[in-house]
């Protein structure tokens, strides 16, 4: 029968990629300055020299690796976008303060959980493909392979103040924002906001401490 | 008499069959009700880079498949990890990735009918083909010629597509044990494509056989995906509701065959941006006297899969070396994406147009010569 209990699998693990997309493989990517496929290829780039970089291999810096690419990852993600668009409507009703605990905590999340990845996998490639701008919103198309299977990861960004900004990451057409609005909003339709700040409290300690 | 008891078995399984078929129907008509006011609207698009509102999901049983979410967990954790694990000790990746392609081939009869049923008949004879090359050539389909090397791409289609093709509605949601996410309409799918997979029929003559090799294949397609499971669980908050709408965004898109890779997303703009990038780079690419961008189509080296495309990058870094410019395009042409190797016109980089020639010549799909 057709193989419908593994595509699920590789959905996530290759949102894992996503943000290691950058790190594995180059690949081909053919752009102008100030593209947007140039602008997640930077990143790539840049996490590549950091992770080559043997001085900063070593056990002792660790921390300082990991918060250096941390530095080009908040550079290349709006978090703050990511978080309005996973709330959604609850958004709105949340006080400044509120936002900005939610932004730290999904960001934490994020970066625990995807970022902490790369160093795990070997042996994909990443080839960028074309790139569609429509006024200040763009995605950038790029194929994930693995184990000769090709994965299509689609990056959206949003164009501020002439700064590209990656607002979702698409991997083989499921919205990681999508996702986390849908388990967002399922939490919330049972419990007040608090209780979903203290899930994710939950959850970014536990990463933290692993 | 043996042949008597096979018959007999056949008969009682194809009752059985129906019998299921059956209720499974019973659900789904009492589910569409239900699932009514979700249906997918086809025909209003989002705006550029937005996602389609999907609605909320129905998910009456929402207890029961918990429940089941929780088995199908400890089935992966107890069971099929280890399994995999110890699997995957013995035989070789490379061995492993033939199995799971040769299972897949397998399958082909399921796409071939289901982009038939579609309307898509070009793309059913793609699966045609790739049937034949990958069955004669790549040896009962163990490799995958027909992608690497005529660049015949896979188009994945099953019942639940073609009958959300035709606006059925999803129904509301199961987990089942063993078989994970789905929902009505991908239930009764699973049911039909069962007939046009040899596998089924196998399990026909010999039930035990069939679940042997049913329960093989997971276990080797589990070796090639160790740790995705975990990583999922680790990112969610909510690991069943999280499992739930990425099943939902997924079927979604493959219905409506957005999941990239297809040429629909690209139409607006594709065509200038791709020239436009062909030129840049390509200005980008050249000596500093060459400040006028070069249109490079005069010659290129093209190739239907991205793995090939790591050979293009590789001749563009002998180029490179050359001192002579060249660009690494994507393309598509005929509904299939390929990569292109350009280097532009002119004298100067006549040796450049040679050398790429006499690479070329070794495992390329197809290698055209311009003027």
């Amino acid at each position: 029968m057709k193989n419908s209990s593994r595509w699920y699998l590789m959905v996530f693990s290759v949102c894992v990629l996503a943000f290691a997309a950058p790190v594995l493989h180059p690949g081909i990517s053919c752009a102008a300055a100030t593209d947007p496929v140039v602008f997640v290829k930077d990143a790539v780039d840049e996490i590549i020299s950091i992770l080559q970089d043997e001085k900063l291999a070593a056990p002792a810096r660790k921390a300082e690796r990991k918060n250096r690419m941390v530095t080009i990852v908040e550079k290349k993600f709006d978090f703050r976008e990511m978080s309005m668009r996973a709330l959604a409507r609850h958004w709105r009703e949340r006080s400044p303060a509120e936002q900005d605990r939610f932004v730290f905590l999904f960001k934490t999340l994020l970066e625990n959980t995807y970022l902490a990845k790369i160093e795990t996998y070997s042996g994909e490639k990443v080839v960028f493909k074309k790139a569609a701008v429509q006024g200040n919103r763009a995605i950038v198309y790029s194929d994930l392979i693995r184990k000769n299977v090709e994965t299509p990861v689609n990056y959206k960004l949003k164009n501020n103040d002439d700064r590209w900004a990656v607002y979702d990451v698409e991997v083989e057409g499921v919205s990681l924002v999508n996702n986390y609005r849908t388990q967002f909003a399922s939490i919330l339709s049972k419990e007040n906001f608090a209780g979903l700040i203290a899930k994710l409290e939950e959850k970014v300690g536990k990463g933290a401490a692993e | 008499m043996g042949k008597r008891m096979i018959m007999e078995k056949r008969d009682r399984f194809i009752s059985q069959l129906c019998r299921v078929c059956f209720c499974c129907l019973a659900i789904w008509a009492g589910s569409v009700a239900m699932a009514v006011g979700q249906e997918v609207v086809f025909d209003d698009e989002p705006a550029f880079g937005e996602e389609r509102d999907i609605g909320l999901v129905s998910d009456p049983l929402e207890p029961m498949n918990r429940v089941f979410f929780h088995f199908n967990d400890k089935l992966y954790f107890w069971v099929l990890k280890p399994a995999s694990h110890g699997y995957s000790y013995f035989i070789a990746e490379d061995v492993r990735m033939c199995v799971r392609s040769f299972f897949k081939n397998l399958l082909a009869p399921v796409r071939i009918v289901n982009n038939f049923l579609q309307g898509k008949v070009a793309d059913s004879g793609v699966e045609t083909a790739r049937f034949i090359l990958n069955s004669t050539l790549g040896i009962a389909g163990l490799a995958d010629p027909a992608k690497n090397e005529f660049g015949l791409l896979p188009k994945d289609e099953d019942l639940g597509q073609t009958m959300g093709a035709y606006g059925l509605g999803e129904g509301i949601y199961f987990c089942w044990p063993v078989l994970g996410p789905s929902n009505v309409r991908d239930t009764i799918g699973l049911a039909g494509d069962f007939f046009l997979s040899p596998v089924s029929y196998l399990g026909m003559s010999d039930s035990g056989a069939g679940v042997a090799v049913q329960a093989g294949r997971e276990v080797n397609n589990t070796s090639l995906t160790l740790g995705e499971y975990e990583d999922f669980k680790e990112s969610a908050i909510d690991p069943y509701v999280a499992l739930r709408d990425a099943y939902r965004q997924y079927r979604q898109k493959k219905i409506r065959d957005v999941a990239v890779g297809s040429d629909s997303v690209y139409i607006s703009s594709s065509n200038t941006s791709q020239k436009k990038y062909a030129r840049d780079t390509t200005g980008s690419g050249l000596p500093e006297s060459h400040a006028e961008p070069v249109v490079a189509d005069n010659f290129f080296v093209q190739v239907g899969t991205s793995f090939e495309a790591e050979k293009l990058l590789v001749m563009q870094q002998a180029l490179l070396a050359m001192n002579t410019a060249s660009v690494v395009t994507v393309s598509d042409r005929a509904g299939l994406n390929f990569y292109a190797l350009e280097v532009p016109a002119g004298e100067k980089f006549e040796s450049a147009r040679q050398e790429a020639k006499r690479l070329s010549a070794a495992g390329f799909s197809e290698a055209r010569v311009g003027q």
